[in-house]
């Protein structure tokens, strides 16, 4: 099927194989087996460069019972050898019942029927599928005289085993995280839904239609367009390279520019498992510790994979410490700019000749001195992130050593200045989601700016068109502050949440063909 | 279900109806009130909001009987040429008042908090952020208007409790302030206060069925006038007539009473931040209905393009003016002249349905 669409596009895009000469090995890769073993497995070893590369194994063997020799074609690395060997090589060797079988069509279907005791067995007779099947990791088994070949799934590529998630941390909930196996993310989907809705469909994408990733959705209750609208958005990625989902996110995404992200990764299978479960599409890839979801609103972003797990009260009580952190993150930098430029009168009398005591010494102004601080905070992060572990310690010294006390000693910074870049950068790290977290802290530098140039005035200015901007944005069709602007029915979970039992309603702002989660619960 | 499809339900046009109309209760409109109506300005406001609430409701049912927005009634019950002639003047008056309104806003920051910043700076910033509001679409600016309005809400409630202690209902009464015959001498003059309700009707199309736009505005009509009539109450109750004639800004003066004990007496900073994001939002829809008229009149199909040059026009209409008194003044002038036709109109068109209903 793979095949036959790639012909298509190419037919679509007006591209002969004669036009296809900057790639050499074309002609082969698009032609059909024929009866001639040695050719086919020539064609094969051609493709892959045999044997000046050092990747594709061909070992012959002799099938006892059909009495045929045949050959096993694999590449190293990808399948896994002792899988060949165990459920391909040694059936065949050693299988020694007579079965009679003169006609190739037969003799495969006997291979097939009686041999392998393989889980997934098929064939093929084109050598694009050969191709990609032994790329990603499968043995091809060739018989003479017969223009078809068996593909066994044996693959054998390396993985970790699953792990706690590093990032999205809970103290109450699973704590199982994707690892950078499709297969393995895929179980760890199942296990949340045990559901014949759920769908998985393949999408081959990229110049070559080599990548593959994995698209997830409950059938009864994504809505159409947005299914197909993801999908056609992967199938029109035309970069090889796109090899995780962190770079399929990329090349899929509405507005590379934003700083607004309008598809969330998480590394949480519960978190995509309850996405799937409104309506959301996600995504998986092989080499990628986490799934993609298409499509988001600000509230994906917001919420951590705890607040469901807690109790009402204490799930809405961290969410409101959260908004508080996030405005604190964004704007407490800019209003201090504004206040001591702009409206000191704000302040309670002590507290502004506090401040202006302790700014007395310090030569440059405010706005000057809260950048290098930003800064400098800004590094001691990324800092923290690169540098290899068993230094790690230097950098809290050096953090709050040199540049906390040290810097107000030096009259470089006022003592007041070090508390607010210490709150701002302990809010920052409330907000859950890593590139919202990103966003904000870039736009904090805005505020500054804005405050520094129009103190409240310039705050209010820039808010609103942040405001305007969020309201407006879109992912995949999916305003960004839905079902909040526009109002939509849904279950309230927005800025808090209602109890668990009285979420019934699934958010209509992702269209879902099913609109109830569960019955209206009566009484309470 | 299609949820973008550009249209706005009845809570997106109650806000925008009361960022557009009920934000006048902050600006200079109230010294108007309370230079023609005296310590009854909550009375004029409200007399004034009756008095424009009767040819609206002429327009919504016309609007209702013919399921077309106001433009198309114009083309409609008077021509292609006439309609042309009255969006075209509708566009002038509202460009200027978008102008003078900027202006004025721009003014009261200026002397009050920003005195040694330029004040044509601050208007071009002002504008700017207006601009990129309303170049994002009718649809965004109605879902920012409803995502604020809590705010708006919010922030008068925060205002009527942090005042509380300083009113004197008492300084209300006389009820009717100059006497019942200046009021209703002045109320027709003035009707055009709330033309901006008037101009809302083009938009019927944008809106998802004629009833949530009916809902959308009646309902938001009525919660501006509430807002406006209470904060014309509270000037005259905290401020006291004679001596709130006399206070340029009222609101911002109000805001700088409003205290919570003695640590949070000066928070007059953070009303003006929320008050410039719901001006924004007012601006916004001036530019996006003026560039809607100019497009109308010259019958440009591709109107958002027009908001940027507009924006720029009214950036150097703003720069006219001398001062804060001669902007009043124009403003009087440009106001009064005005009431006329948007009283008139809604009645001239029910006259031309009837006169149309006859001969057919």
């Amino acid at each position: 099927m793979a095949f036959r669409s790639w012909n298509y596009l190419r037919s679509r895009a007006g591209l002969s194989s004669a036009q296809s000469e900057s790639d050499p090995m074309r002609a082969f890769i698009d032609g059909q087996l024929t009866d001639d073993m040695l050719m086919n497995i020539q064609t094969l070893a051609n493709l892959f460069d045999y044997p000046d590369n050092d990747s594709l194994k061909i070992r012959h063997i002799h099938i006892r019972a059909l009495q045929v020799d045949a050959a096993v074609l694999y590449v190293e690395g990808a399948a896994d050898g002792q899988a060949v060997e165990r459920t391909i090589i040694r059936p065949c060797l050693e299988n020694d019942q007579q079965l009679d079988a003169h006609q190739p069509a037969e003799r495969i279907n006997i291979i097939k029927q009686q041999l392998l005791p393989s889980l997934a067995v098929k064939e093929s007779e084109t050598y694009q599928e050969l191709n990609d099947a032994l790329l990603h990791g499968n043995t091809v088994l060739i018989i003479p005289q017969s223009s078809r070949a068996i593909i066994i799934e044996t693959p054998g590529f390396e993985y970790r085993t699953v792990e706690m998630p590093q990032v999205e941390q809970v103290l109450r909930g699973p704590k199982e995280a994707f690892i950078e196996s499709t297969d393995v993310n895929r179980s760890l989907i199942r296990k949340h839904i045990k559901d014949h809705n759920l769908r998985c469909e393949k999408i081959t994408f990229g110049k070559r239609k080599q990548n593959t990733a994995l698209m997830l959705y409950m059938r009864n209750i994504a809505d159409d367009q947005t299914i197909q609208r993801v999908k056609k958005r992967i199938e029109q990625v035309e970069s090889d390279a796109v090899t995780n989902l962190f770079l399929l996110e990329q090349s899929i995404e509405e507005r590379p520019y934003s700083l607004l992200p309008s598809i969330l990764l998480t590394e949480r299978p519960d978190r995509a498992a309850a996405f799937l479960q409104e309506g959301h599409v996600v995504v998986l890839m092989d080499n990628s510790p986490v799934a993609l979801i298409a499509p988001i609103t600000f509230w994906a972003l917001f919420h951590a994979a705890e607040d469901q797990y807690q109790r009402w009260v204490v799930a809405n009580f961290m969410r409101l410490i959260r908004l508080f952190a996030m405005l604190v993150t964004m704007l407490i930098p800019g209003v201090y700019v504004a206040i001591t430029t702009f409206h000191v009168e704000m302040l309670p009398t002590d507290l502004m000749l506090a401040i202006s005591a302790a700014r007395e010494r310090v030569p440059f102004p405010i706005v000057v001195e809260i950048i290098f601080m930003e800064l400098t905070f800004e590094m001691i992060r990324e800092s923290g992130v690169r540098v290899p572990a068993p230094i790690g310690t230097t950098i809290g010294i050096v953090g709050a050593l040199v540049l906390g006390q040290a810097a107000v000693d030096a009259n470089l910074v006022s003592p007041i200045l070090v508390i607010i870049v210490a709150i701002t950068g302990l809010a920052s790290y409330i907000i859950p989601d890593i590139t919202l977290n990103f966003a904000i802290r870039v736009q904090r530098f805005m505020f500054i700016l804005f405050g520094y140039m129009f103190g409240f005035f310039g705050l209010a200015l820039y808010m609103s068109f942040v405001i305007a901007y969020l309201v407006s944005y879109k992912s995949f069709g999916v305003p960004f502050m839905s079902p909040l602007a526009p109002r939509l029915p849904a279950s309230r979970d927005m800025f808090t949440r209602s109890a668990f039992r009285q979420q019934w309603l699934r958010p209509s702002n992702l269209s879902p063909k099913e609109k109830f989660k569960q019955h209206k619960p009566e009484g309470n | 279900m299609q949820i973008t499809d550009g249209k706005i339900g009845a809570r997106e046009i109650l806000s925008m109806i009361v960022m557009v109309v009920g934000i006048k209760a902050t600006d200079t409109t109230p010294n108007m009130m309370i230079y023609h109506a005296q310590n009854a300005a909550w009375l004029f406001s409200l007399m004034i909001g009756v008095v424009m609430l009767i040819p609206f409701l002429v327009l919504l049912r016309l609007m209702g009987r013919y399921r077309m927005g106001l433009y198309d009634l114009l083309v409609h019950l008077t021509g292609r040429w006439v309609a042309t002639l009255i969006v075209a003047w509708m566009f002038v008056w509202l460009f200027i008042s978008a102008a003078l309104n900027t202006r004025s806003y721009i003014d009261i920051v200026n002397t009050l908090f920003f005195p040694q910043t330029s004040l044509y700076f601050m208007c071009l910033f002002f504008l700017l952020f207006s601009w990129l509001v309303a170049k994002r679409g009718f649809e965004t600016i109605g879902r920012t208007s409803w995502l604020l309005l809590s705010l708006v809400v919010f922030i008068s409630l925060v205002l009527s409790v942090s005042i509380w202690q300083d009113m004197n209902l008492s300084h209300l009464y006389p009820l009717l302030g100059p006497g019942l015959g200046d009021l209703l001498k002045e109320t027709p003059r003035h009707a055009s206060l709330y033309a901006e309700l008037v101009l809302m009707c083009f938009m019927l199309p944008y809106a998802t069925t004629y009833r949530s736009f009916r809902q959308g505005t009646l309902l938001g009509y009525g919660l501006s006038i509430f807002v406006i009539v209470l904060l014309n109450a509270y000037y005259v109750m905290v401020f006291d007539y004679p001596a709130v004639e006399h206070i340029s800004f009222p609101y911002q003066q109000l805001t700088r009473a409003a205290s919570f004990g003695r640590q949070v007496a000066h928070i007059e900073a953070i009303f003006l931040g929320l008050w410039i994001i719901t001006a924004v939002m007012h601006f916004a829809i001036y530019l996006y209905l003026t560039a809607y008229l100019f497009a109308r009149t010259f019958r440009i199909h591709e109107f958002e393009p027009l908001i940027l040059p507009l924006t720029g026009l009214c950036l150097l209409l703003s720069g006219f003016p001398k001062n804060v008194v001669q902007i009043n003044e124009i403003r009087d002038m440009v106001i009064s002249s005005a009431s006329i036709v948007y009283l008139a109109l809604p009645f001239v068109l029910w006259g031309l349905k009837l006169w149309r209903d006859r001969s057919s």
